[in-house]
């Protein structure tokens, strides 16, 4: 495959171009998306090349757009719907959890709401409370979804184009300061499968698990303890549910040490799920405990700086993994 | 929290060392890694490390011998021992001077259970190694991945170890210790060497055929050693520089030749002395080794009978030996070994014959004489025992 370097955000806008061209059954809804770039500047262009009607503003208020995006898909279309903030999950729950999630339970298989709901998470833009949180946990509670995080762009574009094509409900989630992140993405089409996780680097010593913008500081971690003789094995779930748990248990398998990162909070949090998940599977191969590596249980502070203290970094991913390969206990 | 500090098991025989020293004192802090206390089995000494931060509290003493795996000690939390008798959590083990001895705190004794790691008991189970055979290196002694490898690398290396299991016993004491002192004693202070000849048998195997022949007469089967301790005594009256011992930076040359006639037994050498064989007739010489042959094989000599001897003899010929290099028998400065008797190619003149010859092995001291006076007596023994004459006038 003949690669180039492009950005995360326009390996997303090349997605959609893609699947909007393929499939015309395929369309877009969200707030300011249809006016310039949009918010984030993933649908640029995109009103332009397939018109208003395949590229359709909303008013402000998200469960009438969740709403209205799952009926259009039970009258088989494929919508996307974009969705500014994860952080707005709270005002179209019911549509998500009860609607969107349910239906094809309910309806005893008949219907397969083949729909994407694109968002993004995180800190990094000094955005404050409401509109920098990782809740991601919330969504792989619910039955009937499938969650992804890519961290990458070639696995932002290969996800994307896989979830659009998917007959199944799929939560999409990008973060903001992964937008910016350029990495080689093919010319030619290709996928990345849901429900596979990927080995970013490989190692033997521990296993580090990091989802969504915290796998560039795991792999950045990995990087200086590897000057310290430490090599950690880097894995991206990609999708958050189903969980690969296979291609995880295999690496502790091989390192006996787990450390789970992630930008939710710690407790009850997505790193909670995969260390438990995790612990069942491979308890007699560990030799120290399953760390987790998450959020301050707190509210994310609107100054930048204090922002960094709530989160984690990579100075937190090594202090944790040296505790565990070395001597000094954990 | 309480860390035991339990007597290692070193190898697979040790079942118990001695504490030799405690390197911390009673009751003082010690780091993590710091040495802890010394230990000796059979093998080795080795130093015991402290595996976590605290302090030292004595259950062995030194000098104790302690069972592998029975606790020496313990390592205290530094705040538990610190905390206010009113403070303590429920398993603090901060318990007051002289109350409960530590041993009975519940979960402190050697049948509380063993922290270790998943993976670290997934690999002992694979190998069949033991955990209670382990020290951990982890937090609180855990015994962690790298504890368990390094043990069933020890394994393995051990079963490399040619197998040497102990058959029996036997203590160095009685006959054996004195002859084993006896032996080293003479090789480390003796100058002491061996020279050796050859010499053509016939006439001596001749000689002592007749005198079998005549064992009723005589009253007693003449023995080789009889004739060769004779041929001995008188070559030792002419040249008397060997029949001697070294006292106190004095050489003392003796009158009498007393010759010594080592005779193994199942329990041991035993030396009985034939006193005076230069002046006794071949025939009493020759009872007196066979009446010591009887009695030593049921043990019967008396302690005199195996003093005062000047000079030995030993025959090794029964076990096949041709040659050899006795060693002195203290204080005396010769020795004198026979070999086998056997039909060897021999030169007699220019002409290649066969004849039953002997080897003649005589060890002697340096300190006393000289190689020629060594190798003369050595030469008029070889003398005697060839000359026809000499050996038909000996009966």
């Amino acid at each position: 495959m003949s690669m180039r370097e492009i950005s995360y955000l326009q390996a997303l806008n090349e997605a959609l171009h893609e699947e909007m061209a393929r499939d015309m059954d395929v369309f877009i809804m969200g707030e300011d998306i249809g006016l310039g770039k949009g918010t984030l500047g993933v649908t640029e262009g995109l009103r332009h090349e397939f018109g208003p009607e395949r590229v359709r503003n909303t008013p402000i208020s998200e469960q009438a757009l969740v709403g209205a995006a799952l009926g259009a898909a039970l009258t088989g279309c494929r919508p996307i719907v974009e969705l500014m903030f994860i952080d707005l999950l709270g005002v179209c729950m019911d549509q998500v959890a009860n609607q969107v999630a349910k239906v094809t339970y309910m309806s005893g298989g008949k219907a397969r709401p083949a729909l994407v709901i694109r968002t993004q998470e995180g800190v990094g833009l000094g955005l404050a409370a409401q509109h920098s949180q990782s809740l991601e946990a919330w969504l792989v509670h619910i039955p009937g979804l499938i969650v992804v995080a890519p961290s990458t762009p070639f696995d932002a574009k290969g996800l994307l184009k896989t979830a659009v094509r998917d007959d199944n409900p799929v939560f999409f989630i990008e973060h903001k300061l992964l937008y910016s992140l350029k990495g080689p993405v093919p010319e030619e089409e290709y996928l990345v499968p849901l429900g596979v996780a990927d080995i970013k680097r490989k190692g033997r010593d521990v296993t580090i698990v990091a989802t969504s913008h915290q796998v560039q500081y795991a792999l950045a971690a990995a990087t200086t303890l590897a000057l310290e003789g430490t090599e950690a094995e880097v894995i991206d779930p990609r999708t958050l549910n189903p969980l690969d748990v296979e291609t995880i248990a295999e690496s502790v398998r091989r390192t006996h040490r787990l450390v789970v990162v992630n930008e939710g909070c710690r407790t009850g949090g997505y790193a909670s799920e995969v260390a438990a998940t995790l612990g069942e599977h491979v308890f007699e191969y560990l030799d120290a405990p399953i760390m987790r590596v998450a959020a301050k249980d707190a509210p994310i502070p609107a100054n930048l700086q204090l922002e960094r203290e709530v989160v984690p970094k990579e100075e937190d991913i090594l202090t944790t993994v040296r505790q565990m390969v070395g001597s000094s206990g954990w | 929290m309480n860390t035991e500090i339990r007597m290692p098991q070193l190898g697979m025989m040790m079942v118990a060392g001695t504490l030799t020293h405690w390197l911390v004192a009673d009751g003082a802090s010690v780091k993590k890694g710091e040495e802890l206390l010394e230990i000796e089995t059979d093998k080795v000494v080795q130093t015991i490390t402290a595996p976590v931060d605290g302090v030292v509290k004595y259950v062995a003493a030194e000098g104790e011998v302690v069972p592998v795996l029975q606790v020496l000690g313990y390592i205290l939390t530094v705040g538990e021992v610190a905390a206010e008798p009113g403070e303590q959590s429920p398993r603090s083990v901060a318990v007051p001077p002289s109350s409960v001895p530590l041993a009975q705190v519940p979960g402190a004794g050697p049948a509380g259970r063993i922290r270790s790691t998943p993976i670290a008991r997934r690999i002992a189970a694979l190998h069949g190694i033991d955990l209670a055979t382990l020290v951990g290196s982890g937090p609180g002694a855990r015994i962690v991945e790298a504890d368990v490898r390094a043990a069933v690398q020890k394994a393995a290396a051990l079963l490399k170890e040619p197998q040497r299991r102990v058959l029996r016993s036997i203590p160095l004491t009685g006959r054996r210790a004195v002859i084993a002192r006896r032996m080293v004693e003479s090789l480390a202070q003796r100058a002491q060497l061996t020279i050796v000849r050859e010499i053509d048998a016939t006439e001596l195997v001749k000689t002592r055929q007749a005198l079998v022949a005549r064992a009723s007469e005589l009253g007693v089967r003449v023995s080789y050693d009889a004739i060769l301790a004779k041929a001995l005594a008188t070559a030792l009256t002419e040249q008397p520089i060997l029949n001697a011992s070294i006292e106190s930076g004095v050489i003392v040359v003796w009158e009498e030749v007393n010759v010594g006639i080592a005779i193994a037994t199942p329990v041991g050498l035993v030396v009985p002395v034939v006193p005076n064989a230069h002046s006794r007739p071949l025939v009493e010489i020759a009872g007196a080794i066979e009446d010591f042959a009887t009695r030593a094989a049921n043990r019967k000599l008396l302690p005199d009978e195996m003093t005062g001897g000047t000079v030995t003899i030993t025959n090794v010929g029964l076990f096949g030996i041709d040659l050899f290099t006795p060693i002195l028998n203290p204080p005396e400065s010769a020795i004198l070994g026979l070999g086998r008797i056997a039909s060897r190619p021999f030169v007699v003149g220019e002409r290649l014959t066969v004849r039953p010859t002997l080897h003649l092995s005589l060890t002697w001291d340096h300190q006393v004489t000289d190689g020629a006076e060594a190798g003369q007596l050595l030469g008029r023994i070889a003398e005697m025992i060839g000359d026809r004459r000499y050996l038909s006038s000996l009966a």
